[in-house]
């Protein structure tokens, strides 16, 4: 888990056009491409909405140079939650349909619906969209830029600068958990030993976790005092340079919202129908 | 045979930096081995190798003439033992005794041999009276000793310790020289140790590794390597005292035998001074 930390950071370093655009309009876009699939009505015109971002996506992601791989694989990490909710919608009946049609019916009387299934797969598609988007933002920008992004895009000084502390302790706690880890292993210990007793790993660990709780308290009680010396107060906050946006930053900006904007307006009055 | 040997070892950090370049290192039976560096020169990353905690990205590391593979890495663990620069990422049990014992727990050993092997442990490193404490009293080089028997119960034939005077007062530091010299001497286990103390390497050492930007520049034994002190400042270290002043003096005209310890030095003096009067 915490190696996947250092792996989205790894990403995230690399050069391509994408990775160059500003964070304000990477961070412009991801939250566009989002609000337009969820605000697309619940009907069929989402499929041709959903492939025609899905396509916007698979171009922006091309050209960042990252690897099909790094998405399929952060993709599965997030997959499991949407597919959880999405599964269950199709034992149910919703409100955006008047009549149900049962496909199959199961023991104990739980029935599949051909709406539901419908309704299910719209979920579906709405949530690959904003997942994808998210994915595509946060393997192209680095944290830092993200925060000095947010910031420049209006985001209160209170959400920054506490957001910003978070990220950078997130760093300070992976190193030091790494660090346990190694210490643990130089030692030979796994908790998936299975020589070992159960009982004894499973107390190994909790100390593992209590110790690891502990040094943050610690390490909190540290910062704040050393924050304070340095006449931290209720006025503080995240410094953040002003940077205007380049004009290819601009061209980008422009586009890619007409295309966010055009695609379910066109839809919608059926005048591009893909499904 | 050696107990370990890294042969050509080249280790590449994730994001292309490089850790290691071409590093052959030997450490022999019972040695007292230094590997001296400036910052981010490539001792921890090394070290990391010694005990499988890091991979090598070409080359190999030898542990008693084998491979360190998948199938041998517990054998690897309890003969190399590795003490981490803060204790306090290796400490994490409620209490002294039960964070020396983890580490035989973790061989499988029956609770009688534990409690032997922590005793041993304490005694090696002189805190037996700290048997019952929890980390968190304790001063820094008492948790550094709490993190060195944690090792030395695992009975290691080689014993690693990154950066062990690092934060030490000195008189913590004078305790862990006897340590060291202890384990060496006593016990007969190999040490090895990074430091950028050069005036202490003299001390705790027998044999020597320059390491800059990750490759080795200069090995031998302390007074040969320490004969180059311009070697040493030109990778960002301290020239040691004792010899740069003997050195000073020779350059004056003064007839005195090259010294790099205080005892070393003090007869050197005592013999100049007689043949003079």
């Amino acid at each position: 888990m915490i190696e996947d930390l250092f792996f989205l950071e790894k990403q995230a370093y690399k050069k391509s056009p994408v990775h160059a655009l500003d964070a304000r309009v990477k961070i412009i876009i991801a939250f566009a491409a989002i609000i337009a699939i969820v605000a697309v009505p619940y009907s069929t015109m989402i499929y041709t909405v959903g492939a025609i971002f899905f396509a916007f996506f698979v171009v922006l992601w091309t050209v960042s140079r990252l690897s099909p791989a790094v998405y399929l694989k952060r993709l599965a990490v997030i997959l499991p939650f949407g597919i959880f909710l999405i599964v269950f919608q199709i034992f149910f009946k919703n409100p955006y349909y008047e009549s149900f049609t049962t496909i199959a019916t199961l023991p104990f009387g739980i029935e599949i619906y051909a709406e539901s299934v419908q309704f299910a797969s719209i979920l579906l598609v709405k949530f690959l969209v904003s997942v994808s988007f998210i994915i595509l933002l946060s393997s192209t920008t680095r944290t830092q830029d993200l925060l000095e992004g947010a910031g420049r895009l209006g985001l209160p000084a209170e959400f920054t600068l506490t957001l910003g502390m978070m990220l950078r302790y997130l760093y300070v706690f992976g190193y030091m958990i790494r660090k346990m880890t190694q210490s643990l292993e130089t030692r030979c210990f796994n908790p998936f030993d299975r020589t070992l007793p159960y009982r004894y790993r499973l107390e190994k660990v909790a100390y593992a976790v209590g110790t690891l709780f502990i040094r943050s308290y610690e390490q909190g009680e540290r910062t704040y005092t050393a924050m304070l010396c340095r006449g931290y107060g209720r006025e503080s906050h995240l410094y953040i340079a002003k940077k205007p946006l380049k004009g290819r930053d601009w061209t980008f900006l422009v586009a890619g919202l007409l295309l966010i904007i055009a695609t379910p307006l066109l839809a919608w009055t059926r005048i591009i129908v893909l499904a | 045979m050696h107990l370990l040997e890294t042969r050509d070892l080249t280790y590449v950090y994730p994001g292309n930096v490089t850790g290691l370049e071409h590093v052959n290192f030997i450490a022999g039976r019972n040695a007292r081995i230094a590997v001296i560096g400036a910052n981010g020169a490539g001792k921890s990353t090394l070290f990391k190798h010694f005990n499988g905690i890091l991979r090598p990205t070409s080359g190999t590391v030898l542990v008693h003439g084998e491979p360190i593979t998948q199938k041998n890495i517990r054998e690897v663990r309890k003969f190399v033992g590795l003490v981490f620069q803060n204790a306090d990422d290796q400490i994490f049990s409620p209490t002294v005794e039960q964070d020396v014992a983890f580490g035989p727990m973790n061989l499988g050993l029956d609770a009688e041999t534990v409690n032997h092997r922590v005793d041993e442990a304490l005694a090696m490193v002189g805190i037996e009276h700290l048997r019952e404490r929890v980390p968190h009293h304790l001063s820094g080089g008492e948790k550094k000793r709490v993190a060195i028997a944690g090792v030395i119960a695992m009975e290691p034939q080689v014993i690693v310790l990154d950066e062990p005077t690092a934060g030490l007062d000195p008189k913590g530091v004078k305790d862990l020289v006897g340590v060291i010299n202890a384990l060496a001497r006593e016990y007969g286990i190999t040490v090895i140790f990074s430091t950028h103390d050069v005036s202490l390497v003299p001390e705790v050492a027998d044999h020597l590794y320059v390491m800059h930007r990750g490759s080795i520049v200069a090995e031998g034994r302390v007074s040969d390597v320490f004969a180059d002190l311009e070697l040493l400042s030109s990778v960002r270290l301290d020239v040691p005292v004792i010899p740069k002043l003997i050195r000073q003096l020779r350059e004056e005209g003064i007839e005195i035998a090259m010294a790099y310890t205080l005892d070393e030095a003090k007869a050197a003096f005592l013999k100049t001074y007689r043949e003079r009067a």
